[in-house]
């Protein structure tokens, strides 16, 4: 992945835009597979669709040997079992990286509200399932049924929130069809033209009502207050606010108020904390116990400001901090870190503008 | 050019076959008019012939070829249904097909036991409406034409011949009522100076002797120029009843009466084959010999009857 990362890197200067990362990491996947192609003819089993043929179409018209030109060489004769074992092996592995991209595009497109780590998951191990049922069953209609027996039997439910998740979903089917039934070159473009339009769609905001205003101008009014409080026109993540819902804007800018009230008091008056120390750690409860102990000492007055407890990262702990006139930011920084090092994960001390200027 | 055929091969380009350079002709998908217009072709080479007394107007040119798919590179035996039709069957899996050999095309495949059989599949033979295939061990499946992608019970016979010898074709001689073995190598020093063949009863209720054909490999020197001939296929020709065989290793044709005498034989022509590895032959007086593919795909190629 990180050799694959690099190339992609490489071949696009180390652009960010998805769109290009995108045409690259298809472009490297089909220089990958031609160059398969030629040094393992016996992969094109699984691209030539040679089953999806035999499922769907008999009679087939042979190649003329007489007027036909230069016969092509044969694929390479393998023993049945080494066969299967590179097809199906050669199957899982490409909807493997054919579903890849699908679930940065998903992750691009749905990462705010709605966005479900399990169906990441789920996208890319739903295709290898499917293609190797699919490999298994084979024409039988016998082991079809019995399929439908088995599935019947776990009951398998799962009502998804947002119908652009089933239509995921839906693909990650497709693209296990496609390369279980050997034809992973229409799970290839099934893959490559879902992303593209995915992307294209999500970037024009297709399909938004005239009447309904755009982001832009509904946030243009909360942007201004967020901006800085002496006019000068700089907004801590703009399009991070932008990507928020009006609800979690708000919440937004409520903690930005109350901390400008404590740490930049607009009426001029000297405030009551002039930093804020931010911290991570997987256990809470010692090492809000350590940094407490820490601050104790180190600052002149301190207040536990927010606790963000998070499942699957780091939870976070928020400190209003008033740092004394002889000690440095560093200093405080030290002596955290020493007393909790066993808990914490980073430490990181956020100036107030009085503070940045003296150190300055 | 090359990056082109690969692309194709890996249908990366086009559902169809696509022309890859100048002068090479355009496959198009299985079309009726394409379909009636090869058959039209191949009829014409065979009437041809036939007007002119069966001496084709260049010896050695086939009247058709037709390139397998890599699904069929292991073809191995030929046979003639009763009403003209060439069934194939692969060497390794239990699998018969239908070729179409006048327009060159897989009408369909049908599967020999309900579970996919792998062995060492060597001949074909077909007796009325029953079909016969035999493993180099010599053991012989019976069973009933099937549709396409049917799977078709069978009966298993043994001849006991495996120990002797290495079956490496099989044919239906209708006038003696018996099934002809090829042996493509015969264990015993005694018997490696001569071809055997052997004659066994059909399994039809009625009783049988089995019999053995002998033939002396200095007397096929003498009269086809052939040093060494290991069958790997015999069909009985419909017009004389003679046996036709052809040989994988010599690329060789060799035909004898059915009392054993050497009638003609000779190299198959050049450049043209790799392993012929089964033989059929027409009552219009065109042999059929298919080739199992090695550095180049598996074909079946007509000629007129009597080769040169």
């Amino acid at each position: 992945m990180r050799f694959f990362s690099k190339l992609i890197d490489l071949a696009t200067h180390g652009s960010e835009s998805p769109l290009r990362r995108l045409v690259a990491y298809y472009v490297v996947l089909m220089a990958v597979t031609i160059a398969l192609l030629y040094i393992f003819p016996v992969t094109e089993l699984v691209f030539s669709g040679e089953r999806l043929e035999s499922l769907t179409s008999t009679p087939q018209l042979l190649q003329d040997g007489l007027t036909g030109g230069q016969l092509e060489s044969p694929t390479l004769a393998l023993p049945a079992r080494l066969e299967l074992v590179i097809v199906a092996a050669s199957i899982m592995i490409g909807s493997l990286l054919l579903m890849l991209p699908v679930t940065w595009v998903y992750m691009s497109s749905r990462h705010t509200k709605g966005y479900d780590q399990s169906m990441v998951q789920t996208l890319i191990m739903l295709p290898i399932v499917v293609a190797g049922i699919v490999l298994i069953v084979r024409n039988s209609l016998a082991l079809a049924f019995s399929l439908a027996g088995i599935v019947a039997g776990v009951r398998f439910r799962n009502t998804l929130k947002d119908p652009r998740d089933a239509v995921f979903i839906f693909l990650a089917i497709g693209v296990g069809l496609a390369a279980g039934v050997q034809a992973l070159t229409v799970a290839g473009l099934l893959s490559m033209i879902f992303n593209f339009v995915c992307l294209i769609v999500w970037r024009a905001n297709f399909g938004q009502s005239v009447l309904q205003p755009r982001p832009a101008g509904v946030w243009s009014e909360p942007l201004a207050a967020l901006a800085d409080q002496k006019g000068a026109d700089r907004v801590p993540d703009r399009d991070l606010v932008l990507a928020l819902s009006p609800s979690d804007a708000g919440a937004l800018a409520d903690r930005f108020q109350r901390l400008q009230q404590l740490v930049v008091d607009p009426e001029g008056n000297k405030p009551r904390f002039n930093a804020v120390l931010w911290v991570t750690t997987d256990q809470i409860t010692e090492a809000q116990q350590r940094v407490e102990q820490a601050l104790r000492g180190a600052v002149k007055r301190w207040q536990l400001d927010e606790v963000i407890t998070n499942e699957g990262k780091p939870s976070e702990l928020y400190y209003l901090v008033r740092v004394r006139k002889r000690t440095t930011p560093d200093d405080v920084l030290t002596v955290v870190r020493a007393e909790g090092a066993e808990f914490l994960l980073t430490a990181d001390l956020q100036l107030s503008e009085e503070m940045l200027k003296k150190e300055a | 050019m090359i990056w082109c055929r690969r692309l194709v091969a890996a249908g990366l380009v086009g559902a169809a076959p696509v022309a890859c350079g100048p002068g090479e002709r355009r496959h198009e998908p299985p079309a009726a008019q394409e379909v009636a217009a090869r058959k039209a072709r191949t009829d014409s080479a065979i009437a041809a012939v036939r007007a002119s007394g069966g001496a084709a107007a260049e010896p050695g040119r086939p009247l058709a070829r037709w390139v397998l798919p890599a699904a069929l590179a292991e073809v191995s035996g030929l046979a003639l249904t009763s009403d003209g039709r060439l069934l194939a069957h692969d060497d390794e899996k239990g699998i018969i097909s239908e070729l179409d050999y006048r327009s060159g095309r897989i009408v369909k495949s049908f599967q020999v036991g309900t579970k996919l059989l792998h062995g060492d599949f060597e001949g074909i033979a077909t007796v009325s409406r029953r079909i016969f295939l035999a493993t180099s061990a010599g053991r012989l499946y019976e069973m009933a034409e099937g549709r396409e992608g049917e799977k078709v019970p069978y009966r298993l016979h043994d001849t006991n011949l495996g120990r002797h010898c290495e079956v490496e074709g099989l044919a239906h001689d209708a006038a003696n009522r018996v099934l002809l073995l090829a042996c493509k190598t015969i264990d015993g020093k005694a018997d490696r100076h001569e071809l055997v063949i052997y004659r066994w009863p059909l399994p039809d209720g009625n009783s049988g002797r089995m019999t053995t054909i002998r033939v002396d490999r200095e007397e096929i020197e003498r009269v086809a120029g052939l040093k060494d001939f290991h069958a790997s296929s015999i069909d009985v020709d419909p017009k004389s009843g003679n046996y036709v065989m052809v040989a994988g290793p010599e690329i060789a044709w060799l035909e004898i009466t059915p009392a054993g005498a050497v009638v003609r034989g000779g190299h198959l022509p050049e450049g043209l084959h790799q392993q012929p590895e089964g033989v059929a032959l027409t009552e219009d007086g065109t042999i059929i010999v298919s080739d199992e593919g090695r550095r180049q795909p598996a074909t079946i190629t007509l000629y007129a009857y009597p080769l040169p």
